[in-house]
């Protein structure tokens, strides 16, 4: 084998190799296709996934017979170049219907990058001839030699030279620039005719073209007429170079979209200076499309991030509103929601972990929903507790009447929750919800590792202090809440509690229902008293902590209803309040919830956490 | 909405740009090689041929020529397809008969003007 032909066959390898590569690319991309569920459970995109791979495999093939070309087998490439062109076209059309059939977001990025990988190849094929622009050059080893330094065209642009293509239908013309522009380290790509211009742009998408205008078929200005009424093409600058000198075809090709104008024969320095300012000119307008698509990056992350907190309302108002995004912190009046499960510290220690969790799970979602249909932030899940808020990030008008309708809703949905819970074989739980309106700080908390949107002040604590005077079913909203509602309220009885940074006498009202336009009302709790048959006498302990020490209390049962007692008592108990009920092995809690009107000492008892030996008690009590 | 006929040999190609057209929503008849598809503008009168113009049984350069020499198909216009991208295909297209060229790859957008140019001035 003579030497010329040892390189040859090197450079035939080269670019065997290279075409290779993004073929193999493509079938990676496929198989990470098919490995997700959206794509291999649904027929359809399953199918073209395939025939993408097919196609790909072919065309892997097909590259086989490149080692066999001689440096006359130009029928052989032609034919090659043929069915690979065929192939491509198939690759990107099933990509594109795919991206149409699609919404999966990590598939379409795979489908994108098979399409990048397809203009990859198609690139290298217009590249790749066996001389010089497939004609039988006068040296052919010196065409070689050209193509080698032209290089091919690499995935990373960054640390390549510029690429340019230099379009003129004269052979010496054309050969006298490309050499000018070779010697400038320019990577140089040559067309003889606005058609070959125009597919060679989109194939292998050149930093700038030099164009002639006086060429057969298809002249400079018809050239300039399809880029620019073409998006991908006219981001490429195409510098005309002509032979007239007439002031008037330099206007019409800057109007037809050309950035410069030079006249043939071409001085080296001034072409020089005009390619670099193009050049310049192209890199910011790149710069400016990457920090385009880098926003819309970010975008998309803020939506991402922030779905999981607030509606898409909210978010797309958020991302529409430049200040919105800078969520420092700030003082706002906002309606706090904080709900939790009743007992459910006592629930947990019956449940294995995976219970537990299917159980909030159950719970989360359910409630999750209902706050984003009601356009609540939900500020954090923490435990069993749910803290919403409703004027922030964004405030309206009607904050705190959806803040009022969100709670009876959650509450109705419990019911469907519970349904759940049957379903998975898990207990049936009950919640409570405290509303409060006031100022809080609002914004960006925590490090700049871990930040989130929340809200933080007395009024934040304050919920929590009302939320835990509620028994399971119940709504208590503070007095501040009631008086910003303007949504009509259906309000049970008011009672009055002693809180922690509120005062002494804090009149709390119990939400059972909201007025148009929500119509939302609570499904009373079913009054069937049933009188004690035996008497029966409770030690209740108020629980130490939380407002006053403890201190027990003597009360004999008198009535019952599902889990309410009516109870009389020698001394006046505080409303609202835990209190233990001693004497049983599991500890049993309950609140105080009313007082009966006419009577002293006669108050209403909720049970909010029961044991077998309590419930035994109580029935002996009330059925001889 | 307008039919369009696309003779092309090549099963996958068939099939994929007989569903990109019909999801733009034309009506897609189908032949496999040249005869086909003269039988087929025929029977059916499609209001424009897209042609491949490597074909079996009958190639698309003498199908267009064919085409062009009936008093009743001559109206049909006739875009050809090729995957040859020689400068001279363009001219030896249009030579033959043909309305107008393109080149495959196919680039839906661009096939998808010259259609409706096309189509818009045979009405």
């Amino acid at each position: 084998m003579s030497n010329r032909d040892r390189i040859f066959k090197a450079y035939l390898d080269d670019q065997r190799q290279s075409l290779q590569a993004p073929l193999a690319s493509v079938l990676a991309f496929t198989e990470a296709l098919l490995e997700l569920a959206t794509v291999s459970q649904t027929g359809g995109l399953k199918a073209d996934v395939n025939k993408i791979a097919t196609a790909a495999a072919t065309m892997a093939e097909m590259l086989a017979t490149i080692s066999g070309l001689s440096k006359d087998s130009q029928t052989e490439l032609s034919r090659l170049r043929h069915d690979l062109r065929n192939a491509i076209g198939l690759i990107d059309g099933y990509s594109d219907m795919l991206l149409e059939d699609c919404d999966d977001e990590e598939a379409c990025e795979y489908i994108r990058q098979i399409l990048h990988q397809s203009r990859l190849f198609q690139g290298r094929l217009e590249q790749f001839t066996l001389g010089d622009d497939d004609k039988s050059a006068s040296d052919p080893i010196a065409a070689i030699f050209k193509s080698f330094k032209r290089g091919i065209i690499r995935d990373d642009r960054e640390h390549m030279a510029a690429s340019i293509l230099v379009v003129d239908d004269n052979d010496s013309t054309r050969d006298l620039l490309a050499h000018q522009l070779q010697r400038q380290n320019f990577m140089v790509i040559e067309a003889a005719s606005g058609e070959r211009c125009l597919e060679i742009m989109r194939s292998a998408e050149p930093d700038l073209v030099l164009l002639d205008l006086v060429m057969p078929d298809m002249n400079g200005y018809e050239v300039l007429q399809v880029i620019r009424n073409d998006e991908a093409l006219r981001r490429i600058p195409v510098v005309v170079v002509s032979g007239m000198q007439d002031e008037e075809g330099a206007v019409r090709c800057i109007d037809a979209g050309a950035s410069d104008y030079l006249l043939k024969p071409v001085n080296g320095t001034l072409l020089r200076a005009r390619i670099g300012a193009s050049l310049e000119a192209k890199r910011w307008r790149d710069r400016e499309r990457e920090y385009l698509a880098e926003l819309e990056k970010s975008q998309r992350f803020i939506r991402k991030i922030f779905g999981r907190y607030l509606s898409d309302e909210i978010v797309q108002r958020l991302l529409d509103d430049n200040d919105g995004l800078q969520l420092g912190g700030e003082l706002r009046q906002v309606t706090i929601l904080m709900a939790d499960i009743r007992g459910f510290s006592a629930l947990s220690q019956q449940l294995g972990p995976e219970q537990c969790v299917k159980l909030l799970n159950n719970y989360f979602g359910a409630m999750t929903e209902v706050i984003q249909r009601f356009r609540g932030t939900v500020d954090e899940f923490v435990g069993d507790g749910i803290l919403v808020i409703f004027g922030a990030p964004l405030s309206d008008q009607d904050d705190c009447d959806r803040a009022l309708a969100c709670a009876v809703a959650m509450q109705l949905a419990i019911q469907d929750v519970n349904k759940l819970n049957r379903a998975d074989n898990l207990p049936e739980i009950t919640m409570g919800i405290g509303l409060n309106t006031g100022d809080v700080v609002a914004g960006n908390v925590g490090s700049e590792l871990r930040s989130k949107y929340g809200v933080v002040g007395h009024n934040v604590n304050l919920t929590g202090r009302i939320e835990s005077c509620t028994v399971g079913g119940q709504i208590l909203a503070s007095p501040a809440t009631v008086a910003a509602a303007s949504v009509q309220v259906l309000s049970g009885d008011k009672v009055t509690v002693s809180l922690k940074g509120m005062g002494d006498a804090v009149a709390l009202t119990e939400i059972l229902g909201v007025g148009m336009p929500y119509d939302l009302v609570l499904s009373p709790p079913l009054d069937d008293w049933q009188l004690s048959k035996n008497k029966m006498c409770l030690q209740l302990t108020l629980m130490a902590g939380k407002q006053t020490a403890s201190k027990q209390y003597a009360v004999d049962v008198e009535a019952r209803s599902g889990d309410r007692l009516r109870i009389r008592s020698a001394e006046p108990l505080p409303m609202l309040v835990d209190v233990s009920i001693d004497g049983f092995v599991v500890a049993c809690y309950a609140k105080v919830t009313a007082q009966s009107a006419g009577t002293e000492f006669e108050y209403v008892l909720t049970l909010t956490s029961t044991s077998s030996d309590l419930q035994s008690a109580l029935q002996s009590a009330f059925d001889e | 909405m307008p039919t369009i006929l696309l003779v092309e040999d090549n099963e996958m190609n068939r099939d994929m740009l007989s569903r990109r057209l019909i999801r733009k929503g034309y009506e897609v008849l189908l032949a496999v090689d040249g005869q086909q598809g003269i039988d087929m503008c025929e029977q059916a009168k499609p209001d424009l041929m897209l042609l491949d113009m490597s074909l079996p049984v009958k190639d698309g350069w003498q199908v267009a020529r064919e085409m062009k020499a009936s008093a009743v198909l001559q109206t049909i216009p006739i875009i050809a397809l090729t995957a040859h991208a020689m400068a001279d295909d363009r001219q030896r297209a249009l030579l033959a008969g043909c309305d107008d060229y393109d080149t495959k790859p196919v680039d839906l957008p661009r096939l998808l003007g010259k259609i409706e140019h096309l189509l818009g001035a045979a009405q």
